[in-house]
């Protein structure tokens, strides 16, 4: 096994994919908080193996002492009975619930890390996985680990000592008989083995395709509205039987590989069994061996191929297992987030400073070319530009959820890598184009804003956004539930809901996407106003629709082409500017 | 039927395997070639000893063929394993389509009251458990059945009266067995529904992720999971216990029945009833009576599982499937549509929950190529309009028909294919631009995607990206604007052509330069269809044929733009407070 090991090692290492050893050291990372469990499980398994041969043994006494015996003489095994009874069934119970909730309890904590990561990976590479990649490693694939830890881990362990210790037997038993019987293994055990490492890369392909199976099917349900409208039903259909087929075949494949693997440790363990007999019984014949020594040594050889069977056996779960827990632990091991230390701003500096920033999401498609601009404490300042010029961007570079190429951006006098990034956040109220709520009440979602706010503060944060009115005709009012993306209120009922929480965090700066999506005249009057109510006395930076805003704003940021092209007051920009007239003629609509 | 497996429900359960009945053979051959192999290897075993003993050469060389027989069939048991293994493979692949497929034909109302991730857990995941309970669970129960039963055949073959012992014995556990699993069918129902609990939760972090960067409260969300996966946890090592008592108990009953048959058929043989031959040889078939017994009981806590996913993936298959052929409104078919009526609908009424009514007697009629808008205040039932037309819903009193002909006469399919739907937020799918356009009229050739992507003013955005139309747009489309996602709806909507277009505008979080294009896309679109829109711009409202103003599900004013403006009535109020919040109302503004 473990020459097997090193095997796929070397191929994998090529394609900077974690070796099993790391793998299995991760693993073994959590299973040390339960260390004491799984010798308990150990232990419990060896007395409660021992019991079933002191039983057999036992009886077999009680058989052998019979005859010629009375009854009342079984009597002296009466105790030892009970002994083994009680132990027996105690080291049952034991083993199982040890390792088992053993086994249940590691993966608590692989899964509760696993989330608790989430939030830290960056956003460049969550935004490269579909969600639906991350639910099936986090499900699916923690529950194929789950079965191997909690019966295969402590055999992978144990299996080994117990073959040295019977090769050992055998070999002090008959030297001749051993080697001839070991043969076949010699031989097939290598090439069994040696389709594990195809059968682990099946394995992962398998799971890949699984997920994503579930990624298209997450899309699927969701653009339903889409699927229903346009008559996809068929064409995805269509689509989803081919992933089905392709997941179905390589499921096949695995299988095939698995029992041609199979099929060798199965010869082997069958040839050496007959050829113990053949070549022991020749022996005898031949006078080179007693009937006795043969009879030891046969009675000893299928427990060492059971031994040796089962070890295959775990060795293609344990692939598996590990296949599985390799997509579990890149989930953990994925990027995090770059983070510094500063969790206070600079007195005096500006709130947000931008120093010849560049950034692109892909190489080659630039979005910010060296933009610089200041935005300075208690001000409103607007970003207009054409679509696609990276307005939004400026706010999500902001909240750190990428970092520019070049450049620096400070916030509050502090350069962004300097910050730490709940402190820098902390900063920040941003209120996006898409209001997500969680699928809570709709008072928990304003809550979000300040843990542990009470009630009245939420109904004050709703009153300011203009929010307490509807949630009162609410039948539930704050305990209301906001349904999956929000769908059980309206557009502007969750855009209130929203501001609400950004009002609640109560944070000096302000980032607006400002976004009246999809509302009717009234509730945009209301969403307007709610807004208004946050903007007050904080330092703003909104990436500007509204012609109001626009020419509210103090400054005026005008970007063209990843560039700050001129900033100024509307007015300003009205007289001099040479891009802002034309984009303000596109907006009166002339 | 919780906690208990009944006939019924199992009879309903095994209809999750149709046409399965290689794998039901398969199931049963391999314990019969284990069975088989066991006697031949016996009689080898015999015959070799006995050869050696008596140095019978003959018989020695003799023996060989068996030794034969059980190569070949220990080799034959690994390839009906391995087309065992395929049929599960197929009988999944089957499972998998059937239950997608009745997800695809449930109606909208489903996906609007069904979380996505508690779809997602039982199409992908409770189906995917389910070929554990094809691979192991009903091996666990067939296995010892039939080997057990072999073995009690053999024993009451043996001795009648030592037999109907074992026999009585074994009822007895099994019932045992029974009464100590009855609790654990109600734990397999619960663990999986909080482990679809995990999944929901986790989802929600997943779709929330910058919410939770931003939110310090957000954590909570985390916690929310962490606590969903602590009862998850919870539940499995309690039910860790029980299977711990079940095993434990199985043990000692295991045990006892081994001492109590040796005492009686010791005592019978004492009294002479019996010899002590059959005395042993019954003793070591017991043990495969025990392998029985000690099986039984586990299998059928894994059978309970199994039941319980069963119903999991029913809760999908038992949806009934909406009829085929919806009749809307079969009242008054023939009444009221008329030959050039594009869009109509008559005392419409319609509810979601059945007491609240949206629609309450609502009266609209659009001739064919003309333009109409629907405006009002949100949740006055604009949207629900739409959604009815496209077959979503079904009304619950009125009549509703597109071009002529009222909806009843149409197939769904028919119907949609009839109208082109350009959504609020229209869904993307992770997939390449090219495709999700394409998704408008599959089989539309690559120059007709770029055709109607010039038309939605959607080109030159695509052009800029290295990857062009293969651009991948993201999971929901997120790595494209929103201006670029809403231009590829309507290049969607293009390639659909239609007669009839169904628009729910969403144009106010466009910057002012996509706004311009997407308008101008918009139309384009409307040219020479008819079209119905829930407008929120002032300008595209002006532009309509009529307006209808919608409150309370009713219409309450309807006519041209100057007529509605004239009546100084609702619609004039909504127009007034359009203009005084500064929204983006060019044709006002300007």
């Amino acid at each position: 096994m473990a020459g097997e090991g090193k095997v796929s090692q070397g191929k994998e290492k090529k394609k900077g994919i974690v070796s099993d050893r790391e793998i299995l050291i991760q693993i073994l990372g959590y299973v040390r908080h339960y260390s004491g469990h799984m010798l308990l499980a150990l232990l419990a398994s060896a007395l409660c193996a021992g019991c079933g041969v002191a039983g057999s043994e036992l009886l077999r006494r009680a058989v052998d002492g019979m005859e010629g015996r009375q009854l009342a003489d079984m009597g002296r095994f009466f105790l030892p009975c009970i002994g083994i009874l009680m132990a027996g069934a105690g080291s049952t119970w034991i083993a199982r619930y040890a390792s088992g909730s053993a086994a249940t309890r590691i993966l608590q904590e692989v899964k509760n890390d696993a989330v608790a990561h989430i939030p830290r990976i960056t956003t460049a590479y969550m935004a490269k996985k579909h969600s639906g990649d991350i639910l099936a490693r986090l499900t699916e694939d923690v529950n194929r680990v789950s079965g191997f830890v909690q019966n295969d881990l402590i055999l992978v362990v144990t299996n080994p000592f117990l073959l040295i210790f019977y090769l050992l037997y055998l070999l002090y038993l008959n030297p001749a008989l051993f080697l001839i019987c070991i043969a076949p293994s010699l031989v097939c055990v290598p090439l069994g083995a040696m389709l594990t490492t195809r059968f682990k890369a099946g394995s992962r392909a398998y799971m890949q395709y699984s997920a994503e199976i579930i990624s298209s099917s997450t899309d699927m349900i969701g653009g339903m509205e889409v699927v229903k409208s346009c008559s996809l039903q068929k064409l995805f259909m269509e689509d989803y039987r081919k992933s089905v087929q392709k997941m179905t075949d390589m499921a096949v494949r695995n299988d095939r590989n698995q029992s041609m693997g199979f099929a060798f440790f199965t010869l082997s363990g069958t040839l050496s069994a007959i050829l113990c007999l053949v070549a022991g019984g020749w022996f005898c014949l031949r006078g080179n061996l007693t009937m006795g020594g043969l009879v030891a040594f046969f009675s000893l050889l299928p427990k060492m191929v059971n031994v040796i069977n089962d070890m295959a056996n775990r060795v293609f779960n344990s692939k598996v297992a590990l296949a599985a827990a390799e997509r579990v632990f890149e989930v953990l091991n994925t990027p995090t987030e770059p983070m510094g230390t500063v969790v206070a701003g600079v007195e005096e500096a500006p709130a947000i400073e931008f120093r010849n920033v560049s950034f692109s999401y892909e190489e080659g498609l630039p979005v910010l070319e060296g933009a610089s601009f200041t935005v300075p404490r208690g001000k409103t300042v607007a970003v207009v530009g054409a679509s696609g010029g990276g307005k939004s961007t400026l706010l999500r570079l902001l909240c750190g959820f990428y970092r520019p190429q070049r450049g620096s951006i400070l916030v509050e006098g502090v350069r962004m890598d300097d910050w730490n990034l709940d402190a820098l956040r902390s900063r920040f109220s941003y209120v996006s184009q898409h209001a997500y709520l969680f699928p809570a009440s709709v008072g928990e979602n304003i809550a979000l804003g300040r843990p542990g706010a009470g009630e009245e503060e939420i109904r004050a944060a709703a009153e300011a956004a203009d929010a307490a009115g509807f949630i009162e005709e609410l039948p539930q009012k704050y305990r209301t539930l906001a349904g999956e993306r929000g769908s059980r209120l309206s557009g502007g009922q969750i855009q209130r809901v929203s501001i609400a929480r950004a009002i609640m965090k109560d944070a000096p700066i302000l980032l607006l996407d400002e976004a009246t999506s999809a509302l009717d005249v009234q509730s945009e009057a209301d969403v307007q106003r709610a807004l208004e109510e946050l903007a007050r006395g904080r330092t703003t930076l909104v990436v500007a629709h509204r012609l109001s805003t626009i020419r509210d704003a103090d400054s005026i940021i005008v970007l063209e082409q990843g560039r700050v092209a001129e900033t100024g007051t509307h007015e300003e920009l009205l007289e001099r500017g040479r891009v802002y007239p034309k984009l303000y003629s596109l907006y009166v609509g002339e | 039927m919780e906690g208990k497996i009944t006939a019924a429900g199992l009879k309903k359960y095994l209809t999750l395997f149709e046409k399965s009945g290689g794998y039901w053979l398969c199931l049963l051959l391999i314990p019969g070639i284990e069975t088989f192999v066991s006697v031949i290897n016996a009689l080898f075993y015999r015959n070799m000893i006995n050869a050696v003993t008596a140095s019978d050469k003959a018989l020695f060389f003799a023996s060989f063929w068996l030794a034969g027989i059980v190569l070949v069939m220990n080799m034959v048991r690994r390839l009906i394993v391995f087309l065992y293994m395929y049929q599960i493979r197929q009988i999944m692949k089957r499972l998998r389509l059937r239950v997608m497929g009745h997800l695809f034909r449930q109606p909208m109302s489903y996906f609007e009251g069904h979380h996505t991730a508690d779809s997602i857990q039982k199409i992908c995941f409770n189906v995917e458990e389910i070929k554990n309970s094809l691979a192991k669970t009903h091996q666990q129960i067939i296995n010892p059945v039939i080997i057990g039963g072999a073995a009690i055949i053999i024993i009451l073959a043996l001795d009648l009266r030592i037999g109907l012992m074992v026999l009585a014995l074994s009822a007895v556990s099994v019932r045992i067995d029974m009464i100590l699993t009855r609790p654990l069918r109600g734990m397999a129902v619960r663990i999986q529904k909080r482990l679809a609990s995990c999944t929901e939760k986790l989802t929600d972090i997943l779709a929330g992720i910058d919410i939770i960067r931003m939110f310090p409260g957000a954590r909570v969300m985390l916690e929310k999971y962490f606590q969903a996966n602590a009862e998850a946890t919870a539940d499995t090592v309690k039910r860790f216990r029980r299977m711990s008592d079940v095993q434990a108990a199985e043990w000692v009953f295991g045990f006892l029945c081994n001492i109590v048959i040796l005492l009686i058929g010791m005592a019978m043989s004492s009294a002479g009833l019996v010899d002590f031959g059959t005395v042993v040889a019954i003793l070591s078939l017991q043990d495969m009576v025990a392998y029985f017994l000690s099986s039984i009981g586990s299998a059928w806590g894994c059978l309970m599982d199994s039941l319980v996913l069963g119903d999991r993936v029913f809760e999908i298959l038992d949806q009934p499937a909406p009829p085929p052929l919806p009749r809307i409104g079969e009242a008054g078919d023939a009444l009221c549509v008329a030959e050039d009526d594009g869009i109509v609908m008559k005392g419409a009424v319609f509810s979601y929950d059945g007491s609240q009514k949206v629609l309450d007697g609502l009266d609209i009629a659009v001739e064919k190529g003309k333009m109409a808008a629907l405006v009002g205040e949100s949740g006055g039932g604009k949207s629900t309009v739409v959604k009815l037309l496209l077959g979503f819903y079904q009304l619950d009193g009125g009549q509703a028909g597109i071009l002529g002909r009222p909806l009843c006469a149409y197939t769904l399919e028919e119907l949609r294919e009839n109208i082109a739907y350009v959504p609020q937020d229209a869904y993307l799918f992770a997939a390449s631009i090219r495709e999700n356009i394409r998704y408008g009229r599959p089989g539309a050739s690559d120059e007709e995607v770029v055709e109607a992507a010039r038309k939605a003013y959607a080109h030159e955005f695509i052009m800029s990206f290295p990857g062009g139309y293969d651009t991948p747009v993201g999971e929901r489309g997120e790595s494209l604007s929103g201006g670029q996602r809403q231009r590829i709806a309507i290049a969607r909507a293009f390639i659909r052509n239609a007669p009839v277009l169904l628009l729910d505008e969403a144009t106010s979080a466009l910057d002012a330069e996509s706004e311009q294009l997407v308008q101008k896309g918009i139309e384009a679109l409307m040219g020479g269809r008819t079209t119905l829109v829930v407008a929120h711009r002032l300008s595209t409202i002006e532009k309509a044929d009529i307006i209808y103003v919608i409150e309370g599900g009713k219409v309450c004013e309807k006519g041209r733009h100057a007529e509605l403006m004239e009546q100084h009535g609702k619609y004039r109020k909504l127009v007034e407070l359009s203009g005084n919040n500064g929204g983006m109302r060019p044709s006002l503004q300007g």
